[in-house]
């Protein structure tokens, strides 16, 4: 189960690098994280499961796919031949993961979110409070680069 | 001693320089920046003299009485960081008022220099291995975005590259982290240095390969001289001055010497990887004919003499390879910025294009001149005496051969930066060229700034070292000392 769990983290991860059509990467890249979400799960780590599901899964994918959808695709991507064994494989192996997970009912086992000696907030609020000032820092980081990537594509007209 | 505004005055300005660029769209961006970096520089210099020379402090924010659980820590070497970060940092926002206009909008730019800086501060304040990785992280990003600023295609490649394997130096980074929580159960910098002696090898293998990265030392280089030659010359200046010394130099010593304990094991590969860099970055620039390219190999080489000599582990080498770090940081950031003036004003930094710009550009040539004879280790600049401090250092621990290679990448330095020099700057001027001019205000006060800087941290090197580099060498002996008695007692 760990194992594949882990491959299918992995597998999709690297078709998110490979496809060439950016949508079908984005919808890979979720994939790999919702099986990274519930890896959290499993190791008794829910409160960073649900954020990878929802934020990184989510609210991420979301935004990707809105941005996607605004800029529109320049030419018709046309993927090489053998992407198509990565999209037979990407549909094998999401039928049998997701059989197995429902099946083996981890989802029902990890889901009581109080199990954590500690609570959210307070590991958070209270001992990595520094960790906050750093993780704005990133975040900032982030919004800067990706403005001035977009106004220095708006400058050369793209 | 506010220690936090290090790192909150800058996000602060940062977040609100795009709103404000609205209301204007280049002074008060311009003006609040470079405002920023005064501060950071007056609050370092205030700190120093309030600082009592010795020991560490703990600052704890608190907020109506309520701490805040916000605790930046100072001692010896986080102060000359801090020192050296605010005036490279300084030198590069003055530069950018008149630079950065043809890349991008100065405040989208701007917000990205400051989180830079405050993230680089972050890492030299935390007291704890995760938070010192995520600012690395945040510093990581703001570069990533600098170089992609370049435009061109190359710029795009070579942010690409800088990003994936700076991403493969966090992922060791981080995994070296994971290894030691899972060991010892914390990330404290301070609790983890008292189970030093259990801390996993792959652990050490692992910050030893992400540093190692991250300081572009060979054979972990790639990434430095694509991500250099197509970004704007200030990505350099920053990333060669300041990032790969805090996010590579600083972080690397700070856990071998203050965390996992300095070992003999540790003290050879530092060494080795020190001298191959020292080598191997003096004979690829050689070939060199792009100025940004070339200042890239300079900049692995001159990074193997600060390895090198910390990697000895003496007080001489540590003290000699602290001084060279800070040196480093000011000759190489004028160098970087020589070549984005030159660039600024000709189009290129292609030498075999370039000729006698001297005439037309007589600061930015008289200015690079004195930077490259500070980078070759010529008396009075600053790099003699790091150099000269490394070499007697070498030699009083019997490293003779070492010594020689020191002195002979001193020797190549000066003839590959001479060969710049008398391509782009001397003799008769090309005739594509005869129309140039120098270079505008802000850009030639900061390399005038930075060229005296070179003369004047040479001529007072003696006051400079009791001030600054002592305490910080102190810290790193203090760890040296640690783990030779460790070492004694079990042994």
């Amino acid at each position: 189960m760990d194992i594949l769990l882990l491959s299918g983290v992995m597998l999709f991860a690297g078709l998110a690098v490979f496809l060439k059509d950016l949508l079908k990467a984005v919808i890979c890249l979720m994939v790999s994280s919702i099986f990274l979400g519930i890896i959290f799960f499993k190791l008794s780590a829910p409160y960073a499961g649900v954020f990878e599901i929802s934020v990184v899964a989510g609210l991420i994918m979301v935004l990707f796919i809105l941005t996607i959808s605004l800029t529109g695709p320049e030419d018709t991507v046309v993927e090489p031949a053998s992407m198509g064994i990565f999209a037979f494989l990407f549909v094998i192996f999401s039928c049998v993961a997701l059989f197995k997970i429902l099946n083996s009912g981890v989802i029902h086992q990890c889901l009581p979110l109080s199990s954590e000696p500690h609570g959210f907030g307070e590991v958070l609020w209270l001992s990595r409070t520094f960790d906050m000032v750093g993780q704005i820092s990133v975040i900032f980081a982030g919004v800067f680069v990706l403005l001035a990537i977009v106004k220095a594509g708006r400058k050369n007209g793209k | 001693m506010f220690l936090f505004i290090f790192i909150a005055v800058p996000v602060v300005v940062a977040g609100f320089l795009p709103i404000l660029s609205r209301i204007s769209r280049k002074f008060l961006p311009d003006v609040l920046a470079n405002l920023c970096f005064v501060v950071l520089l007056a609050a370092t210099i205030t700190t120093a003299n309030l600082w009592p020379g010795g020991g560490r402090f703990c600052h704890s924010l608190s907020w109506f009485g309520t701490s805040l659980n916000i605790s930046p820590v100072l001692d010896g070497l986080t102060l000359l960081m801090l020192f050296t970060i605010s005036i490279i940092s300084l030198a590069v926002g003055i530069f950018s008022i008149q630079y950065i206009e043809k890349y991008t909008s100065p405040a989208i730019y701007y917000s990205m220099l400051l989180v830079l800086v405050a993230s680089m501060n972050g890492i030299v304040l935390s007291s704890d291995l995760f938070t010192m990785y995520i600012f690395i992280e945040a510093a990581g990003i703001s570069s990533y975005g600098l170089v992609a600023l370049g435009k061109t295609k190359q710029a795009t490649e070579g942010a690409f590259k800088y990003l994936v394997l700076s991403a493969l130096a966090s992922s060791f980074i981080l995994l070296g982290i994971a290894g030691v929580f899972i060991k010892i159960g914390t990330t404290s910098i301070k609790e983890v240095a008292s189970f030093a002696d259990i801390i996993p090898k792959i652990s050490i293998i692992l910050f030893l390969a992400g540093f190692g990265l991250k300081c572009a030392l060979i054979p972990f280089h790639f990434w430095m001289p694509d991500a250099y030659t197509s970004a704007p010359a200030v990505l350099p200046a920053m990333s060669s001055g300041l990032f790969v010394k805090v996010a590579g130099v600083y972080a690397m010593c700070r856990v071998f010497f203050n965390v996992s304990g300095f070992n003999p094991s540790v003290s050879s590969v530092m060494v080795y990887l020190g001298v191959i860099s020292i080598l191997v970055g003096a004979l690829l620039a050689l070939g060199q004919s792009r100025l940004r390219r070339m200042l890239a190999y300079s900049s692995i080489s001159q990074v193997g003499y600060v390895i090198l000599a910390i990697g000895i582990g003496t007080p001489l080498g540590i003290i000699g390879g602290l001084l060279h770090l800070l040196y480093h940081s000011i000759f190489k950031a004028l160098l970087f910025l020589n070549s984005g003036a030159v660039e600024y004003a000709t189009g290129t930094d292609e030498s075999t294009q370039l000729g006698g710009l001297g005439a037309n550009m007589p600061f930015t040539s008289t200015t690079n001149i004195v930077g490259i004879l500070s980078a070759a280790g010529i008396p009075p600049f600053n790099g003699f005496w790091s150099k000269l401090i490394i070499v007697i250092a070498l030699v009083q621990v019997k490293m003779y051969l070492y010594a020689f290679i020191a002195v002979f990448a001193s020797v190549l330095t000066l003839w590959y930066l001479l060969l710049i020099q008398r391509r782009v700057f001397f003799g008769k001027i090309k005739e594509n060229l005869k129309g140039i001019a120098e270079i505008p205000f802000w850009m030639n006060l900061s390399m005038v700034g930075l060229a005296l800087a070179c003369l004047w941290t040479g001529l007072s090197f003696a006051p400079l070292i009791m001030k600054w580099v002592l305490p910080a060498a102190n810290v790193l002996i203090e760890g040296v000392r640690t783990s030779l008695n460790t070492f004694i007692i079990k042994g």
